[in-house]
C-alpha cells in the first residue's frame, strides 16, 4: 500500500517537471540552440567580411521587404526574427516605449488584429543612412471605413543580423 | 410530478442538467445567430432609419442633461448674487469668495459690473471679459463659446439691482481642442463620449453657421438651444449594415465563450461525488490538474472575453510573455495561469505533507521500499535547484517584459496593472515555494528521530549540504540568473520554513500564512534584484535612444507633422477666421503630434499668407532656429524639408519644414515646424513637467539624474548631459575602450574619485566615428530597502487580506483561550503604537515638504525682488519690462508681475499667450492680497491633475503696488523627502514590523501560555476522573512551582483516592459482614427449631412423622434458599465500584473525550461507520476508559490516533490505532495485568480497569498489534438485544 503511494509521488513529481520546470528547461533549451546559433553567424561573418560596406546596406532592402510582407500579412511570427532585445514602438493606442523581444510579439500582434491591414507598403526605402529606415503607410478598416496610417521602420546592425530599432505607426 | 422530478435532478445531477442546458444554449446561440444576422438584413433599410431616430433622441437627451445642469447651476448663481449684490452688504471680495466655492468647480463663472469691469471670477476663465459684452446671444440663451483651446457651453445672464444690470456667465467645458500625452492630462470631449455611449462615429460643429453636408453615409441634424436656436450641427456616420453584422456576430460569439465557460465549470460540482470516491489522492491530484488545463485552454481561446471584461488588464504593454505558448501573455492571462498552478500546488503540497507527516514516526526504510526511496533523491535534489532556477527566470521575465515600473509608482498603492502583477508575483512564488518545501520535508523525513537535537543536528547537516551544492549550482552555471547570496537567502528561508512545519507545528493552519511571507520576501528580493540588473541594461537603451534620434526620424516627424497640420479643416478654416489666435493654434498643431509625444525640443510657427509670422509655439529652441520666410513657397504642394546646421554645435543640426496652407486652392497662410535632438533634453530638464511626454516615465527605468553621458565625434567631446566636465584623461578609457564586434563595451570610468560603470555604443556616421557612453555610479546600482519595501507594503495588504482570510475561515476552531488572549493583547500593545506613529511621521513629513515648497517659493521670489530692486536703485530711467526680462535672464527664475488683477508681464509669455494659462490673477490670492491686506499667500492650483503651487507677494516698485507671483510649474523645486518617500519608509517600515509582530506575538503567547494550556487540560482530564496524569514544564519560574504543585496534587489525589476506596471497600465489608451475620441468624433459627421439633416426633414416634417430617423439611428447604439469595446477594454487591448504568451512545462518549485533546500537537481522527452505537452501560466508565488509551498514545509520542468504530452482527467493533513508538514485545502479555507500568509515575491501573470494564459489559478487549510504527488495540462490545432486537 505505501510502496503504492511512493510511486503515485513519484509520478506526481515527473508531472511536475513537467508542469514547473519547464521555464527553466526551456531556457537550457534556448542557450543550447542559441549557442548553435552563435557558430552559425560566425561562419555567415566570415563570408560577409569580404563583402563591401555600401553592399552590406544594401542588403537591408531584402529585410525591409521581409518586413513589409510580414506587416502585409500581419504574420508576426515572421516578424518577430527581427525583434530586437528592446524595439521601439510608436503606436496610435498611445503605446509608445522600448518594449523587451517578448512584449513587442504580443504588442504588436495585438494591435494588428484590433486594426487588421488591408495594404501595406513601404513607399520610401533609405539605405544608405548609418541606420536605414524605411516609410509606408498602413490602410486598415474600422467603424467609419478604410484608415491610413503612416508607418517608420529603421534597422540596426545588431550581432551582425538586421534588427528592427524602431516601429512608429502615426 | 414536480415533486418526482425535482427529486430527480437533485443532488450533483442537477448540475449536469444544467451543464447540458448551457451546452445546448451555446449551439442555440451559433444556430439562432445567422437566422438574427440574416433577419436584420433583410429588415435593414427599415430598422436603420428607425436607429437614426434613436440616435439622435439619445445625443439630444444627453445634451439636456449638460444643458439642465448648467441652467440649475445659473439659477443658483443668480439666488446668491441677488444677495451679495444688495447695496446694502455689496463687497466685491465676498462675491470672489462666493464663486470661488468648490461646489462650482466644474464650471468658469464671471461676473461683470454694469460698466462692463470684470469683478469677480473664478479659477478657469472661459470668456474674456471684452467677449461677453456686448452679448452676442440674448441673455439666458443658452450657445456654444469657443476659446482658443477649449469649447464651452455658457450662459450669459443679466441680475438687475435697483435699477443696477450685472452681468453674470456661467460656462461648462465640453471639449478639449488639444491632445497631449502626458501622465497629468485629462481628455474632453462630448464628440468622444457620444461615441462611446452611441458607438457611432460623430462630428460636432459648434456653431450656428454650420451648414450641412451633402453625403449620404453621414447623417446630420442642428442641435437647439432652449430658445429653440441652433447653437451647432451633430453629424454621424449613418449605421453600416456590416457593422452592425460584425458587432451582433462578435456579441453572439461573447455569449457563447461564456456559455461553455460556465458548462465546463458547472462540471465540476457534478462529478464532485464522484471524484471524491477515488481514493488515490495522486489521481484526484492528476484529475484535477487536467481539468484545469482544459479550462485554462478555454479561457484562453475566448480571448475575446476578457478583453471585453478588462480591457485594461489583457493589454500586452504591461506584462506579456511568449512563455508557455501565450498563457502569460497580458496580466489577467498571467493570474488565471498562476492561480490553476497555485490550486494544484497546494494539493500536492497537502498530499506530499500528510503522507510524510503520518510516516515520519515510522522507519521508511526498514519496509523494503528502500531503494525506491532513495532512487529518487537526485531525482528531487536537481528538481529542487531548477525550481528554484524557474522561480528566478520567471520574476526576471515580470522585470523585464513589462514597462511597469513597479519601484517608481509614484503613489503608494499603484494602480491596477502593478497591482495584479504583484499579485501574480506574490501567487507565482507561493505556488513554486510549496513545491520547494515539499522536497525538503522529503528530505527531512530520511532521518526519524524522536530527540529534537538528533533531528536538528541533521536539518542543520542537510542545510550546509544544500547551501554548498546550490553555491555550486550557481557557480557552474554560464549564465547565472542570480548571486550565490540570494541562492543562501532563498535556501535558507525555505529550510527555516520547512523545519517549521516538519517539525514544529505540522498542523496548523498559520503555516499557509509563513509560506506566504516566505514567498513575499523572495520575490520582493527577487524583484529589487532583476531591477537593477534591468537598470544596468538601460544604459545601453539610453545609447540606443540617443543612436535613434537621428535625422531620418525628425524629418519623418516634421512631414508627418506637417501633413496632418495641413489637411485638418479645424486648422484650415482658423486662417479664416477674424481675431484667431495663432499662438494658441500653434500651441494645437505641436499638442497632437510626435514632437509632443517625444518632448522634443521643437517648434511650430504660423505665417499668413504673406510669409510674416503671426503665431508660435517654441519649446527649447533658439529664435534662429524658426525658418526663414524666403525658403516659403507657395507652390509646395507637399512639405519642403531642409537642415539647419548649427555652427557653434557641430554634430547638432536643426530639422525644420514648412507646408503651405491652401483653402480653395489659394494659398492662405503656411505651417513651418521644427525640431532639434539635444541631449540635455534627454531627463526633459527643460520641459516644463505639464508639457512633459509620459514616455519619459514608461521608459525611465533608471533615474535620468543619476546618468553622465558624453558623446563623441572623432574622438573630441561634442555633448555633455550631467554635471560633470570630463578632462582629456578622464575619458581615455572610453575612447580606448575595447569594442566588441558589435561596437559595444562596458567599462569603469572613473571621475572624480568614484566608479562608474560605464556603457560605450560606437556607430560610423558619414565616415566619422561616433561613440555615445552612458555612465551611472555603481553604487547608486545596489540593493536599497526602499525598493525593498516599496513592494514589501503592497504584498503585505496581500498578506493581512490573507491572514484575515485564515482567521475567519479558522474562527469555528479558535476559543478565547488564554493564549488568544494574550496574542490579541499582545497585538493591540504593539501595533497600535505602530500606526499611529506612521499617521504622525506622514503628517510631519507632509508637512514639511509643504514647507520646503514654500521656503522654496520665497526664497526665489526674494532673489527677484532683490534683484529687480537694485536696478530700480541704479538704473531710475529703466523700463519696467527690461528690469524684469534683466532679471529673468540673470537669475534663471521664472515669474510673473500683476498690476492690480491683470497681468504686467511673464516669464513665460508664450504659455499665456496659448491660453494654456491665464493672464488674470488667481481669484483667490488676489481675494487675500487685495481684500484682506495679506502680505503673501500661497495658493495650489492645477492644470487638468498636474498640482502646483504659486507664490503670490505684494511689492512696491517706483511708489506702486504690484504683485509678483512664482510658482512650482516654470521652477523646479526638489524637496529632499518627499511624502511618497515618506510614506515608502514609514508604511513599508511598520507593515514589516506588524509582520515581525504577528509572528513574536504569536511565538510568545504561545509560550507563555503553553504551561496554562497544559494545566487545564490535566485539570479537565482530572474532573474527568483520569488520575493518571503528570505534567513536565521546562520553564523555572512560578509556573515551575505551580505544575509541580498540580503534579503532587494529582497524585496525593490518585493516592487519596485508592485509600479512600479501599477504606470504603473495608467499610463496606464489615457492614455486610454485619447485615450477613444478622440474615443468615434469620433463617438460621427456624432451622433449628425445625430439626428439634423432627427430633421431637422422631423419638415420640408420633404417627404422622411422615407429614411432620414434609412440612419442616419444607422450612428448612425454604430457609436454605433463603441462605442462598443472601449468598447470592452478598457476590452481586462485592462486584465493586457501584456503576450508573443508563442508555448511551459510544461514538458520542468517544467525540466528547476527543474534544479534551484538541490543544494537543496529536490528531485525533474519529473514523464511524455508523450514526449511533447505543448500549446500557455506566458513560463515566467508558469515557475515563477512552481519555486512558488517548493519554498512553500520546505518552507513546504518536502524531495521529485514529479511533474506528463499526458495527456487526453481534457486536460494536471499536479500534484504537496510532503510530506512536509502540509496546515492547516482551510487555504486551502484561499490559492488562494489575500494577503493570512502564511509566514513572503510573500505578498502572489504566488497562486493567478498562479490562474488567469491558468485561463488565460482556465484550472483550485485546492488544491487536504493536510495532515501531504504533499500536491498535481492539475492543468488542456485544449488541444489546433489547436495543437493536
Amino acid at each position: 500500500m505505501k510502496v503504492m503511494k511512493l510511486f503515485n509521488l513519484i509520478i506526481l513529481f515527473l508531472f511536475l517537471i513537467f508542469l514547473g520546470a519547464g521555464n527553466s528547461f526551456g531556457q537550457l533549451k534556448s542557450n543550447y540552440l542559441n549557442k548553435e546559433k552563435g557558430t552559425r553567424i560566425t561562419t555567415r561573418l566570415n563570408k560577409l567580411k569580404q563583402i563591401q560596406e555600401i553592399q552590406r546596406q544594401k542588403l537591408s532592402i531584402i529585410e525591409f521587404r521581409n518586413i513589409e510582407r510580414a506587416i502585409a500579412q500581419g504574420d508576426i511570427a515572421q516578424l518577430s526574427r527581427y525583434f530586437n532585445s528592446r524595439t521601439y514602438l510608436n503606436l496610435t493606442n498611445g503605446v509608445s516605449g522600448y518594449y523587451s523581444n517578448n512584449q513587442v510579439y504580443y504588442v504588436l500582434k495585438k494591435y494588428f488584429r484590433k486594426h487588421k491591414v488591408k495594404s501595406f507598403k513601404f513607399d520610401k526605402i533609405y539605405t544608405d543612412a548609418n541606420t536605414p529606415y524605411a516609410v509606408g503607410s498602413y490602410d486598415f478598416n474600422t467603424h467609419d471605413g478604410r484608415r491610413s496610417l503612416r508607418v517608420y521602420v529603421s534597422l540596426k546592425r545588431v550581432k551582425n543580423e538586421w534588427k528592427i530599432l524602431q516601429i512608429t505607426l502615426n | 410530478m414536480n415533486n418526482k422530478i425535482i427529486k430527480k435532478i437533485q443532488g450533483g445531477k442537477k448540475y449536469l442538467y444544467t451543464v447540458f442546458l448551457f451546452v445546448l444554449l451555446f449551439f442555440l446561440s451559433g444556430f439562432i445567430t445567422p437566422i438574427i444576422l440574416k433577419n436584420i438584413a433583410n429588415n435593414w433599410n427599415k430598422s436603420v432609419s428607425i436607429k437614426i431616430i434613436e440616435i439622435e433622441n439619445s445625443v439630444k437627451n444627453i445634451f439636456r442633461q449638460k444643458e439642465q445642469s448648467l441652467f440649475y447651476v445659473g439659477k443658483q448663481i443668480k439666488n446668491d448674487l441677488v444677495k451679495t449684490l444688495s447695496p446694502r452688504n455689496r463687497t466685491y471680495a465676498r462675491l470672489i469668495k462666493l464663486i470661488n466655492n468648490t461646489y462650482y468647480d466644474k464650471y468658469s463663472i464671471e461676473i461683470l459690473a454694469p460698466n462692463g469691469k470684470l469683478i469677480a471670477w473664478n479659477k478657469t476663465i472661459a470668456i474674456p471679459a471684452q467677449n461677453i459684452l456686448p452679448l452676442s446671444y440674448p441673455a439666458g440663451h443658452l450657445h456654444f463659446y469657443d476659446s482658443d483651446l477649449i469649447t464651452y457651453l455658457s450662459v450669459t445672464d443679466t441680475i438687475i439691482i435697483e435699477n443696477e444690470q450685472f452681468y453674470f456667465s456661467v460656462s461648462l467645458p465640453i471639449e478639449k481642442k488639444y491632445k497631449l500625452n502626458t501622465p497629468y492630462y485629462k481628455p474632453l470631449s462630448f464628440t468622444k463620449e457620444l461615441t462611446s455611449k452611441l458607438d457611432v462615429n460623430f462630428k460636432i460643429f459648434y456653431s450656428s453657421f454650420a451648414e450641412k453636408e451633402n453625403n449620404k453615409r453621414i447623417y446630420s441634424f442642428e442641435l437647439l438651444n432652449n430658445n429653440d436656436e441652433k447653437i451647432a450641427l451633430v453629424t454621424f456616420d449613418i449605421p453600416l449594415l456590416e457593422n452592425q453584422l460584425s458587432n451582433i456576430s462578435s456579441y453572439s460569439s461573447l455569449f457563447q465563450s461564456l456559455f461553455l465557460i460556465i458548462a465546463y465549470l458547472l462540471l465540476f460540482p457534478s462529478f464532485r461525488n464522484e471524484f471524491k470516491k477515488i481514493k488515490h489522492k495522486s489521481i484526484k491530484i492528476a484529475l484535477l490538474t487536467i481539468y484545469l488545463f482544459l479550462f485554462r485552454l478555454l479561457l484562453f481561446s475566448a480571448k475575446d472575453l476578457f478583453d471585453f471584461l478588462t480591457p485594461t488588464l489583457t493589454n500586452p504593454t504591461y506584462f506579456s510573455s511568449k512563455f508557455a505558448f501565450g498563457f502569460v501573455k497580458s496580466p489577467v492571462d498571467f493570474f488565471i495561469s498562476v492561480l490553476f498552478v497555485l490550486i494544484i500546488s497546494i494539493k500536492i503540497f497537502q498530499f506530499c505533507k500528510s503522507f510524510l507527516l503520518q510516516n515520519n514516526k515510522s522507519n521508511p526504510l526498514a519496509n523494503g521500499w528502500k531503494y525506491l526511496h532513495f532512487v529518487s533523491l537526485p531525482f528531487l535534489l536537481i528538481l529542487f535547484l531548477y525550481l528554484i532556477r524557474a522561480l528566478n527566470a520567471s520574476v526576471k521575465s515580470v522585470i523585464f517584459d513589462s514597462t511597469l515600473r513597479y519601484f517608481k509608482e509614484p503613489n503608494l498603492i499603484p494602480d491596477l496593472p502593478s497591482l495584479l502583477m504583484n499579485l501574480n508575483v506574490l501567487l507565482l512564488g507561493v505556488s513554486i515555494i510549496l513545491i520547494l518545501i515539499v522536497i525538503l520535508l522529503f528530505f527531512l523525513s530520511i532521518y526519524n528521530t524522536l530527540n529534537n537535537r538528533k533531528f536538528l543536528l541533521f536539518s542543520l547537516a542537510l542545510f550546509i549540504i544544500f547551501q554548498i551544492i546550490g553555491y555550486y549550482f550557481i557557480e557552474l552555471q554560464p549564465q547565472p540568473l542570480i548571486t550565490p547570496f540570494l541562492s543562501f537567502v532563498i535556501i535558507t528561508l525555505l529550510f527555516l520554513i520547512s523545519i517549521r512545519i516538519y517539525h514544529t507545528s505540522p498542523l496548523s493552519i498559520y503555516n499557509y500564512f509563513y509560506i506566504v511571507i516566505t514567498a513575499s520576501v523572495i520575490v520582493v528580493s527577487l524583484m529589487n534584484y532583476f531591477n537593477l540588473d534591468l537598470e544596468k541594461e538601460s544604459l545601453k537603451t539610453t545609447a540606443l535612444e540617443i543612436n535613434r534620434s537621428n535625422d531620418n526620424l525628425f524629418e519623418f516627424f516634421v512631414n508627418e507633422l506637417l501633413i496632418d497640420a495641413s489637411n485638418d479643416g479645424a486648422v484650415k478654416s482658423s486662417f479664416l477666421i477674424q481675431n484667431t489666435n495663432y499662438n494658441a493654434l500653434a500651441f494645437k498643431i505641436w499638442s497632437g503630434s510626435s514632437l509632443q509625444k517625444e518632448s522634443l525640443p521643437s517648434s511650430v510657427v504660423i505665417f499668413d499668407r504673406n510669409k510674416i509670422p503671426i503665431g508660435n509655439f517654441n519649446l527649447g529652441l533658439g529664435a534662429d532656429a524658426v525658418l526663414d520666410k524666403s525658403y516659403l513657397n507657395a507652390d509646395a504642394s507637399t512639405p519642403e524639408i531642409f537642415e539647419i546646421i548649427d555652427n557653434n554645435l557641430p554634430p547638432t543640426s536643426i530639422i525644420t519644414g514648412y507646408i503651405p496652407v491652401n483653402l480653395n486652392n489659394v494659398t492662405v497662410g503656411f505651417i513651418s515646424a521644427s525640431v532639434k535632438f539635444s541631449l540635455e533634453n534627454l531627463g526633459l530638464q527643460t520641459v516644463p513637467s505639464f508639457l512633459a511626454s509620459n514616455l519619459n516615465i514608461v521608459n525611465s527605468v533608471i533615474n535620468l539624474n543619476l546618468l553622465k553621458i558624453f558623446t563623441f565625434n572623432n574622438s573630441k567631446v561634442t555633448q555633455i548631459f550631467g554635471d560633470i566636465y570630463p578632462s582629456l584623461d578622464q575619458v581615455k578609457p572610453i575612447l580606448n575602450a575595447k569594442f566588441s564586434k558589435y561596437n559595444e563595451a562596458w567599462i569603469y570610468l572613473t571621475l572624480n574619485g568614484e566608479q562608474y560603470l560605464t556603457y560605450v555604443l560606437k556607430s560610423q556616421i558619414n565616415g566619422e566615428d561616433n561613440i555615445i557612453s552612458v555612465s551611472v555610479l555603481e553604487k547608486d546600482l545596489s540593493w536599497s530597502l526602499y525598493n525593498f519595501f516599496k513592494l514589501f507594503i503592497v504584498q503585505s495588504i496581500f498578506m493581512l487580506v490573507f491572514l484575515i482570510f485564515l482567521f475567519i475561515y479558522n474562527i469555528k476552531k479558535t476559543s478565547f483561550t488564554f493564549r488568544t488572549q494574550l496574542l490579541i493583547a499582545f497585538l493591540i500593545i504593539s501595533i497600535l503604537p505602530v500606526v499611529l506613529l506612521a499617521v504622525y511621521n506622514r503628517s510631519v513629513v507632509e508637512k514639511k515638504s509643504v514647507a520646503a515648497i514654500s521656503q522654496g517659493l520665497n526664497e526665489r521670489s526674494k532673489y527677484v525682488v532683490d534683484h529687480i530692486r537694485s536696478q530700480i536703485a541704479k538704473h531710475e530711467d529703466r523700463a519696467l519690462p527690461i528690469i524684469f526680462n534683466n532679471a529673468v535672464k540673470e537669475l534663471g527664475i521664472s515669474f510673473s508681475i500683476y498690476k492690480g488683477s491683470n497681468q504686467l508681464f511673464s516669464s513665460k509669455q508664450q504659455f499665456y499667450d496659448t491660453d494654456i494659462f491665464n493672464t488674470k490673477i488667481d481669484p483667490i490670492a488676489y481675494y487675500y492680497i487685495n481684500y484682506l491686506n495679506y502680505k503673501k499667500f500661497i495658493d495650489e492650483d492645477h492644470l487638468d491633475r498636474f498640482v502646483y503651487q504659486t507664490l503670490y507677494k505684494k511689492i512696491i516698485l517706483r511708489d506702486k503696488s504690484y504683485i509678483i507671483s512664482v510658482n512650482n510649474a516654470f521652477n523646479k523645486i526638489t524637496i529632499p523627502y518627499t511624502v511618497i518617500d515618506a510614506d515608502v519608509f514609514l508604511f513599508g517600515m511598520y507593515s514589516f514590523a506588524v509582520i515581525l509582530i504577528i509572528i513574536f506575538s504569536t511565538i510568545i503567547s504561545n509560550r507563555i501560555s503553553s504551561p496554562i494550556r497544559k494545566l487545564t487540560g490535566a485539570a479537565k482530564s482530572i474532573g474527568h476522573g483520569d488520575f493518571d496524569i503528570s505534567l513536565d514544564v521546562k520553564e523555572r519560574s512560578e509556573m515551575k512551582e505551580l505544575v509541580d504543585g498540580f503534579n503532587a496534587m494529582a497524585r496525593e489525589i490518585q493516592k487519596n483516592q485508592i485509600e479512600m476506596a479501599e477504606l470504603e471497600r473495608e467499610n463496606a465489608w464489615k457492614e455486610m459482614a454485619k447485615q450477613v451475620a444478622h440474615e443468615i441468624k434469620n433463617p438460621l433459627t427456624p432451622m433449628k427449631l425445625a430439626v428439634q421439633q423432627l427430633l421431637i416426633a422422631y423419638e415420640d414416634k408420633k404417627k404422622n412423622f411422615g407429614s411432620i417430617l414434609k412440612k419442616l423439611s419444607e422450612t428448612i428447604l425454604n430457609q436454605i434458599d433463603n441462605l442462598n439469595l443472601i449468598a447470592t446477594e452478598f457476590s452481586n454487591f462485592a462486584r465493586m465500584p457501584l456503576s450508573k448504568i443508563e442508555r448511551i451512545n459510544i461514538i458520542e462518549e468517544i467525540r466528547k473525550s476527543c474534544n479534551l485533546f484538541l490543544n494537543e500537537k496529536t490528531k485525533i481522527d474519529i473514523n464511524a461507520e455508523i450514526d449511533r452505537a447505543e448500549i446500557d452501560a455506566d458513560s463515566n466508565q467508558l469515557r475515563r476508559m477512552l481519555i486512558n488509551f488517548i493519554r498512553n498514545s500520546i505518552q507513546a509520542e504518536s502524531t495521529k490516533i485514529i479511533i474506528s468504530i463499526s458495527k456487526s452482527r453481534q457486536d460494536y467493533k471499536i479500534l484504537i490505532e496510532d503510530n506512536g513508538r509502540g509496546i515492547p514485545l516482551k510487555d504486551r502479555e502484561k499490559v492488562f495485568n494489575s500494577s503493570f507500568t512502564t511509566k514513572e509515575k503510573g500505578m498502572g491501573l489504566g488497562l486493567y480497569l478498562a479490562k474488567r470494564y469491558i468485561e463488565s459489559l460482556e465484550g472483550n478487549i485485546s492488544l491487536l498489534k504493536s510495532s515501531k510504527n504504533g499500536t491498535t488495540f481492539k475492543i468488542l462490545i456485544p449488541l444489546d438485544k433489547r436495543i437493536n432486537p
